[in-house]
C-alpha cells in the first residue's frame, strides 16, 4: 500500500482492467486450502474429534490387544522348579505365576489367572475356573507337558505318533488388528461431517463466505478448497493412527508399505465421500442446533453399526443387511481386508464400488440441497 | 455532475424483494468518481441491502445496477475486481493471524503486499501475529478496512465503519477514510450518525422504507432546509460535550 495508485478517477490503471484473467483461480485454490488448513488445525474441534479421540481409542483397544497374552497357571511358591513346571514354562503362551496357595485359589476364583496346580509327586491335580472360557484350555498344555514327561520317562526320544503344526498367514488374531482400521474410518467420518458441516455453519455464521463472496473467487473455489484442506487433516490423522498402531502397539500392515499406501488411497476416497454427506446436512440445517441431531443422526448409527468397534456379525441377518451397506461399512470393509488381509484394490472392489454408489447420491443431494447464505 | 464519466456508480429502479416485503422499493441514484457518499437511515431503511446488491452479494429483483461501467449481475466477476468491501461485522478466520488474512486476501486477488506495511498503516504494526477476534472494536475496523484495500480497488463499500467506537476511534477512522478518498479511490458507506455524513461524506442519500427520500450534498442539503425558512433554536455553544471528552481524554487511540 506504499505507492498509492494516482489519478485513478481520469487514468484507468493496471488495477482497472477486466481482471478475471489475473486471478489464477488455481491460486486461490491453494489460498483457500492453505489456509483454511491452518485454521483447522488450529480448531480445537477439529483436535478433539480427529485427533485426540482416535489415539485415545486406539490406546485403549491396544491396551486391550495386549492384556489376552496366554494361559496363567498358579502353582505354590516352592514347588516351581518341579519337572512339570520346568516342561510348561518351555511352552510359548504359558505364564507361570507364583504364590501360596491359597492365594492363588483366590486369584482363580476372581478369574485372574486360568489354572491352579497341585503337584502330588507325579499326580498333578489342576483346578480351573469353569466360568472363564480360557480355563479351558489349560488342561490341554498340562496334559502335553505330561506326556512329554511320560515319553522322556519311558525313554521314547522317536515317538512314532507326531504333530506338525503348518503356520497359515502368520498373523496374531488381536484386537488392535481388528480396531485400527475401524478408527481410522471413525476419525474420518468425524472429521467429515462434523468438521464440514459445523465448519461450514460457522463460516456463514462469521460471515467469512460472505466476505470472500465479495472477492473474485468462485463459490466452488472455496468449497474445493476447504475439502482439500479437510483431505489433508485426514491423511496426517490417518497416518498418526496407522503409526501409533504399528510403533506402540504391534498393528501389523500385511505388505508393509504398499499396504500403507493402499490405506492412505482408500482414506482419502473415504473422506471425498464422507464429505459429501457433510456437505448434504450443511445445505440443510441453518444453526448449530439444527446440525446437532442431524450429524449424530447420521455419524451415531454408522458408529455402531459399521464394525468400528465391534464387527457386525453379531448382529441378527435383518441388521445386518442394513449394517454391511452403510458407508462406513463399506470403508471399514475394505480398510480390514487391505490391512489384515493385504489385499489389494481388485480384492476390495465391490467395497469401493459400494462406497463410490454413496457419492454420487451424497454429491446428487448436496447438489440440489446446498445454499451458499 | 452532468457529465456521466465522472458517474462511476449508476443505481437505476433498484428493487428488492423478500417475499412480499419491499427492502429496496425502487431507487435510482449515481455516485462520483472519488467523492465519499453516504447513505443514511434508520435500522431497516434498506441500506445494508443496497449496499450488498452493489457489492455482487445479493441479486436485484428488478432494476439495474452499474459499477464503473459494469453491469453487477452480468459482470459480477469484474465487478468483484475492482470493488472493496467491509461488512457490518466480521468476516475473518478466528484462527488465522492478521498477516494470514492479508496474504490470504493477496493470494485470492493475485496481488503481492508487504503485510507489515499494510498493518502498519492502519496503526496494527504490533499486531501481526495477533487473531481477528483479539482486536479491539477500532483495530477490527482498521483491519476490515485494510483488507478491503489490497488489490487497490477503485471504490471501497463500507457497512457502518464506524458503529459501537469510541470518539478517539472513530475521528481516527474518518481520518483513514478520508485517506482513501485522497488515493482516488470512491468511498460509499453507510451511517447512522448525522455528524459522521456531515463530516466525511461529499454527498448523502437518505434512505426509509425501502425508498431515497433526500438526495444531494452534505451542504445544499441543510442549505436547502435552511431555505424553508427552518431555523433551530439557536444555543449559542461554542463546544460540544465531546468536544469536553476529547480534550479530557486525547485524541489518541485507546485500543492498543
Amino acid at each position: 500500500m506504499s505507492e498509492a495508485p494516482q489519478a485513478i478517477g481520469t487514468v484507468a490503471g493496471p488495477w482497472s482492467l477486466p481482471q478475471a484473467e489475473r486471478y489464477g483461480e488455481l491460486r486461490s485454490l491453494v489460498a483457500l486450502t492453505y489456509y483454511p488448513f491452518v485454521a483447522m488445525m488450529r480448531n480445537v474441534a477439529t483436535f478433539a474429534f480427529g485427533f485426540l479421540f482416535p489415539v485415545v481409542f486406539i490406546s485403549v483397544f491396544g491396551l486391550i490387544g495386549g492384556g489376552s497374552g496366554g494361559v496363567r497357571l498358579g502353582v505354590a511358591t516352592g514347588a516351581a522348579s518341579a519337572p512339570v513346571m520346568t516342561a510348561l514354562e518351555g511352552m510359548p503362551n504359558i505364564v507361570v505365576v507364583q504364590g501360596s496357595q491359597n492365594e492363588l485359589e483366590r486369584q482363580l476364583e476372581l478369574g485372574k489367572i486360568e489354572g491352579v496346580l497341585d503337584l502330588q509327586g507325579g499326580h498333578v491335580v489342576l483346578q480351573v475356573n469353569e466360568a472363564s472360557p480360557q480355563s479351558q484350555a489349560a488342561p490341554l498344555f498340562v496334559q502335553s507337558a505330561l506326556d512329554r514327561l511320560n515319553l522322556q520317562v519311558s525313554g521314547v526320544t522317536a515317538p512314532p505318533y507326531t504333530l506338525e503344526v503348518g503356520q497359515v498367514a502368520g498373523r496374531r488374531d488381536r484386537y488392535i488388528d481388528f480396531a485400527l482400521p475401524g478408527q481410522v474410518g471413525f476419525a474420518l467420518l468425524s472429521t467429515a461431517i462434523f468438521g464440514t458441516v459445523f465448519g461450514l455453519l460457522y463460516l456463514k455464521k462469521a460471515l467469512i463466505l460472505k466476505r470472500l463472496f465479495a472477492t473474485p473467487v468462485h463459490g466452488l473455489t472455496i468449497l474445493l478448497g476447504q475439502g482439500l484442506a479437510r483431505l489433508i487433516v485426514a491423511v496426517i490423522q490417518a497416518v498418526i493412527i496407522l503409526a501409533l498402531g504399528v510403533l506402540a502397539f504391534g498393528f501389523q500392515l500385511a505388505n508393509g508399505w504398499t499396504t500403507f499406501i493402499a490405506m492412505l488411497g482408500l482414506s482419502c476416497l473415504g473422506l471425498i465421500v464422507f464429505l459429501g454427506f457433510g456437505l448434504v446436512i450443511a445445505g440443510r440445517v441453518n444453526d448449530e442446533n439444527g446440525a446437532s441431531p442431524i450429524t449424530n443422526l447420521v455419524t451415531l448409527p454408522q458408529f455402531l453399526l459399521s464394525g468400528v468397534f465391534f464387527p457386525t456379525d453379531v448382529f441378527p441377518a435383518w441388521v445386518r443387511v442394513i449394517a454391511d451397506n452403510l458407508p462406513l461399512s463399506y470403508f471399514n470393509a475394505a480398510m480390514r481386508q487391505i490391512a489384515t488381509e493385504g489385499a489389494g484394490v481388485v480384492d476390495v472392489a465391490p467395497y469401493v464400488v459400494g462406497l463410490c454408489v454413496w457419492g454420487v447420491v451424497a454429491y446428487g443431494l448436496a447438489a440440489r440441497t446446498f445454499k451458499w447464505v | 455532475m452532468s457529465a456521466s464519466a465522472s458517474e462511476i456508480i449508476r443505481v437505476e429502479s433498484l428493487r428488492k424483494h423478500f417475499g412480499s416485503l419491499a427492502a429496496v422499493d425502487g431507487i435510482t441514484f449515481s455516485v462520483y468518481r472519488g467523492e465519499i457518499f453516504g447513505i443514511l437511515g434508520p435500522n431497516g431503511a434498506g441500506k445494508t441491502t443496497t449496499l450488498e446488491i452493489m457489492e455482487t452479494l445479493q441479486k436485484p429483483s428488478s432494476g439495474t445496477v452499474e459499477i464503473d461501467g459494469l453491469d453487477v449481475l452480468r459482470d459480477a466477476w469484474a465487478v468483484k475486481g475492482r470493488i472493496g468491501v467491509q461488512l457490518q461485522s466480521a468476516g475473518f478466520y478466528p484462527e488465522l493471524s492478521l498477516v494470514q488474512l492479508l496474504k490470504m486476501f493477496a493470494s485470492i486477488y493475485g496481488t503481492a503486499i508487504d503485510p507489515l506495511a499494510v498493518l502498519k498503516r492502519f496503526g496494527l504494526e504490533d499486531k501481526g501475529s495477533a487473531y481477528y477476534d483479539r482486536l479491539s472494536g477500532g483495530q477490527k475496523q482498521r483491519f476490515s478496512l485494510a483488507t478491503t484495500l489490497i488489490h487497490r480497488p477503485t471504490i471501497v463499500f463500507l457497512d457502518e465503519p464506524t458503529t459501537g467506537l469510541d470518539p478517539q476511534g472513530r475521528h481516527n477512522l474518518w481520518q483513514l477514510i478520508r485517506e482513501v478518498q485522497e488515493e482516488g479511490i470512491t468511498v460509499v458507506l453507510t451511517t447512522h450518525y448525522m455528524e459522521e455524513a456531515e463530516q466525511l461524506c461529499d454527498r448523502i442519500a437518505i434512505m426509509e422504507r425501502g425508498r431515497i427520500i433526500e438526495m444531494g450534498s452534505t451542504r445544499s442539503l441543510i442549505d436547502d432546509l435552511l431555505a424553508t425558512g427552518f431555523r433551530k433554536p439557536v444555543i449559542r455553544q461554542e463546544a460540544t460535550l465531546e468536544d469536553v471528552f476529547l480534550s479530557l481524554t486525547g485524541r489518541s487511540l485507546r485500543d492498543e
